[in-house]
């Protein structure tokens, strides 16, 4: 197992280091004379000349290639020109709550998205089942920012039960920063007070956020059950006196979800970008709104290193995926044995 | 089509799209105040939806009826603008990456993999950051991340048609390969293509309205879906028809492409008929 | 004369399809003794997984209640067949699809003996061992925790035999079990079957297309036409001396396989247009004018039965 995660690992290598190449080329391109800008307006020739020097670009193209990447592989992204502060810091600071979000988002739709699956497949060509392929559909072709701003209409204004916006009352203050997940942070600190109210804060964004998950979960789910109940397998099961429910619900729905898996993976890079739209309804303090901020002043370091941090979350998180996969079915691992 | 036309959920996206292109053809004949688009009528600001206003009026008086007919075509221009920009780059690549092999070959899928490590809202965000934010920049950036999806997918079917018997034949006459990838390949890869281009026309307006949301896309005063929606946040919860209407309208149009790219998935792939 | 095992009258399953409703098992009759083993023979599509799903009670969705009887034990298997689980044993036809790729081959087998075997789980892991000795499987404690993939077929195929085995069953049903392995292979597992059947004192239900592996297996065979018993007897009986023109033709055409009939005009009919009377006539060389008007009854002769009044006619 340990094997094939290296060798997983070793897979998603490649993509990133074009990755980097990528933001490196855009940062040379973007920006004019990347040392100009970095002086700032004010700065004489002499001064344009010296940090020049500084950040290695008076060498030749390839070589400041692997300075970027040296520095990327460091952590160091530069310093914003909106803020003046090194991006890493900034990025570090918003990224939990952008997993945070996410995570909540990824959990609800699992939850609901596999036993949504499961019923329909169970019921299939009946009425549940006709109603869960319309939701799958109809899921993943609402505007999300729309739908935040709804939800926010219905529960933050009118009825007044859910927050409007934010992770946090902020009469309540904040807990001391320890990871940066304020479900964690809270707890943590003992305040179970701070640690409702930052769930209470989560459910619009997350449900937001999952509603696109749920409806692929739950047709992945679906069609992966309908096509496992075709198995050979099931029928021997059937045959040999497997209980019904324990059937559906373990022997056949192991199988289905494998693919569901896969689509997980998938699912989170739209979840990334569902997320940029709910930070911004939401006034949620991650990345998401840090990118957007970035795009509307301009400041393409700050943008650059948000492309690259989440194209390597993103990469994480679908070697994750295959990894739950390998753990579901041992045929995956066994092949590279 | 006749066979697309017997599945109901296909034929209401189909529908729903014709409707659409109609109302984008006709809109200055059925938006009933097509001046709306640009000219504001202070007096009659966020008027409730009524017989007069169907949809109610905007910040600016203006009728929304209108400017979400008005929002239609150019929902409908971007998105055909972006897939077929993204089909230029895209079929290409992936016609001689799944044809030929070696080094060719190679760097253009990794170049794609690259494209495809990073969620496309973000590479799009990054890639418009190039240019002065605009819907011109927002579509080129989108163009831009959407071809990989392409490569992709044309890839797959070139590699496996290359396989296939018939194309061995054809080389064996002599057919040159410009000539079997434009006349015997990619006529085969096109359900394909056809299926990922009408994902990617709902996919792109979702993507486009958002940028438009955020503020990087559509500038006002255009009737962009997207745009009026961000910009009736400031007057909720007094106005809930403001951000509604325009928002419905994505969804409809959303779906429509959505229910369309199901049926003929399908149809493309009769393996899975039975299963969805 | 004692209770039969199996008892099988008049049964009938139809299919609902796109071309109407298709007749696949029509008055069906078998019997096994305790004890006694039964062949089932036949071309593909001639019923016979039918039969086996109509007496597991796993018949497929678009199936209509099935008319007739199945008694097993003297007990009704057509109302419900899941008081019979455990004691009627399974192998399938397919080792390599049969087994849950994703589950532990133990964890598989051990959840039917836990719902159809008496004993706690330890107990229920001491006779698997036990049984997985008793069907030759290679380290059998160490092939409990092993997935089905790093099996072979022909020891899948023992896995299988060991959960068919694995609730002490009376009657064993076994579908080809040997189709999808090579020949050695094919060879042990009838071998380990025979004798296990012979040990335990089961009775047998086993369908092939191999008369090979009737004569060895089998002390009496039952020849499915198109849905219905064409012939029924002691298997040695009716292999050297078929009566029913269709087991004649079968086995002068493929002396060790009934596949189908080459050189024989017509194929079997389709079970949505089903011929009047005799439905083997359109293809016997022994039809008559009467052959089409009526079917035929199953004559009892002795041990024997035919479906053919003109059973004696040679072939001209």
């Amino acid at each position: 197992m340990l094997r094939y995660l290296l060798r997983r690992l070793a897979l998603s290598l490649p993509a990133l280091l074009g990755l980097v190449l990528l933001t490196f080329v855009l940062s040379r391109v973007v920006p004019g004379d990347p040392a100009a800008a970095l002086a700032g307006d004010a700065a004489t020739p002499a001064q344009i000349a010296e940090i020049r020097a500084q950040y290695g670009l008076d060498r030749p193209l390839a070589e400041q290639a692997l300075i970027h990447l040296k520095q990327v592989v460091q952590g160091d992204f530069g310093r914003s020109i909106f803020s003046g502060r090194p991006v890493a810091e900034e990025i570090l600071q918003r990224l939990p709550a952008t997993l945070e979000l996410t995570f909540a988002a990824l959990l609800l739709a699992t939850l609901i998205g596999i036993p949504l699956g499961l019923i329909a497949a169970m019921n299939h060509n009946g009425l549940i089942d006709h109603l869960v392929r319309l939701m799958s559909v109809g899921g993943l072709a609402i505007a999300s920012f729309w739908l935040a701003i709804m939800l926010q209409l219905v529960f933050s204004m009118e009825l007044d039960i859910l927050p409007l916006r934010g992770r946090l009352d902020v009469a309540l203050g904040s807990p001391p920063r320890l990871t940066g997940f304020l479900m964690l942070d809270t707890l943590l600190a003992g305040r179970l007070d701070m640690f409702l109210s930052a769930c209470r804060h989560l459910v619009l964004p997350a449900v937001t956020l999952a509603l696109p998950g749920i409806a692929t979960i739950a047709r992945f789910t679906r069609s992966g059950v309908l096509e496992t109940l075709q198995k050979d397998f099931v029928l021997y099961a059937r045959a040999a006196g497997y209980g019904r429910v324990r059937l559906a619900a373990i022997y056949v729905l192991r199988n289905a979800v494998t693919v569901t898996v896969t689509q997980i993976g998938l699912l989170f890079g739209a979840l990334i970008s569902g997320a940029v739209a709910v930070e911004a309804v939401f006034d949620w303090p991650g990345l998401g709104t840090y990118a957007v901020q970035a795009i509307l002043a301009a400041d393409y370091k700050a943008l650059l290193a948000v492309t690259l941090v989440v194209g390597v979350v993103y990469a994480v998180v679908n070697v994750l995926v295959d990894l739950a996969q390998a753990l579901i079915d041992p045929r995956i691992a066994g092949a590279g044995r | 089509m006749r066979r697309l036309l017997r599945d109901p959920v296909a034929t209401l996206g189909f529908g729903l799209i014709l409707l659409a292109v109609f109302v984008a053809l006709f809109a200055p004949w059925l938006a009933p105040y097509p001046d709306d688009a640009f000219d504001s009528h202070l007096l009659q600001r966020l008027r409730p939806p009524s017989a007069e206003f169907p949809f109610g009026t905007d910040n600016l008086g203006r009728d929304i009826l209108s400017r979400v007919i008005l929002g239609t075509r150019d929902a409908l221009t971007v998105a055909l603008a972006v897939v077929g920009a993204a089909m230029l780059i895209g079929v290409p690549v992936g016609l001689v990456a799944g044809w030929r092999e070696g080094w060719l070959a190679e760097l253009l899928m990794r170049v794609t993999d690259v494209f495809l490590a990073v969620p496309q809202l973000i590479l799009a965000l990054a890639l418009g950051q190039l240019m002065a934010p605009g819907i011109g920049t927002a579509m080129l950036a989108l163009a831009l991340t959407y071809w990989p999806f392409f490569a992709r997918t044309v890839f797959a079917e070139t590699r496996r048609l290359r396989g296939a018997l018939f194309v061995d034949a054809l080389a064996g006459i002599g057919a040159s390969p410009a000539r079997i990838l434009l006349l015997h390949v990619l006529p085969n890869a096109a359900p394909a293509i056809l299926v990922r281009a009408t994902i990617g026309m709902g996919f792109t307006i979702l993507t486009a309205a958002l940028l438009g949301f955020l503020g990087v896309g559509a500038a006002p005063p255009s009737p962009d879906w997207g745009l009026m929606v961000s910009e009736a946040r400031q007057h909720l919860p007094e106005a809930w028809w403001f951000p509604t209407f325009p928002g419905l309208a994505i969804f409809l149009l959303v779906l429509g492409f959505n229910l369309l790219g199901d049926g003929l998935r399908d149809l493309a792939d009769p393996r899975l008929r039975r299963s969805r | 004369m004692t209770q039969p095992l199996l008892a099988v009258e008049g049964l009938a399953v139809a299919l609902r399809t796109d071309h109407g409703l298709a007749r696949i098992l029509d008055d069906v009759a078998l019997t096994i003794p305790p004890g006694g083993s039964l062949g089932v023979v036949g071309e593909s599509g001639c019923g016979k997984s039918t039969l086996l799903r109509a007496i597991l009670g796993i018949l497929p969705k678009g199936a209509t209640t099935p008319s007739g009887r199945i008694r097993f034990q003297g007990r009704d298997l057509l109302a419900g067949a899941d008081w019979a689980r455990g004691r009627i044993g399974f192998v399938p036809q397919d080792p390599y699809l049969s087994l849950n790729p994703v589950f532990r081959a133990g964890d598989q087998i051990l959840e039917i003996m836990r719902r159809h075997a008496p004993g706690s789980r330890a107990d229920h892991r001491r006779k698997l061992v036990e049984l997985f000795r008793a069907v030759q499987l290679p380290e059998p404690a160490a092939a409990l925790d092993k997935y089905p993939h790093q099996f072979s077929g022909g020891q899948r195929q023992r896995l299988l035999i060991a959960a068919a085995l694995a609730c002490d069953p009376a009657l064993l049903i076994a579908d080809e079990p040997t189709t999808a392995l090579d020949v050695t292979t094919q060879r042990e597992i009838l071998g380990l079957l025979k004798r296990l059947v012979a040990e335990r004192g089961l009775g047998l239900l086993f369908v092939t297309h191999d008369f090979g592996v009737l004569a060895t297996l089998c002390d009496r065979v039952a020849v499915l036409y198109a849905g219905q018993v064409a012939e029924l007897g002691p298997t040695r009986a009716v292999l050297d001396t078929p009566w029913h023109p269709y087991t004649r033709l079968l086995l002068a055409c493929h002396p060790d396989r009934a596949t189908t009939l080459a050189g024989i005009p017509g194929t079997v009919p389709a079970a949505t247009a089903q011929p009047s009377g005799c439905r083997f006539h359109p293809r016997c060389p022994l039809a008559q004018p009467a052959c089409a008007a009526a079917p035929p009854a199953l004559l009892a002769l002795g041990e024997r039965a035919v479906a053919c009044p003109r059973h004696e006619v040679p072939f001209g």
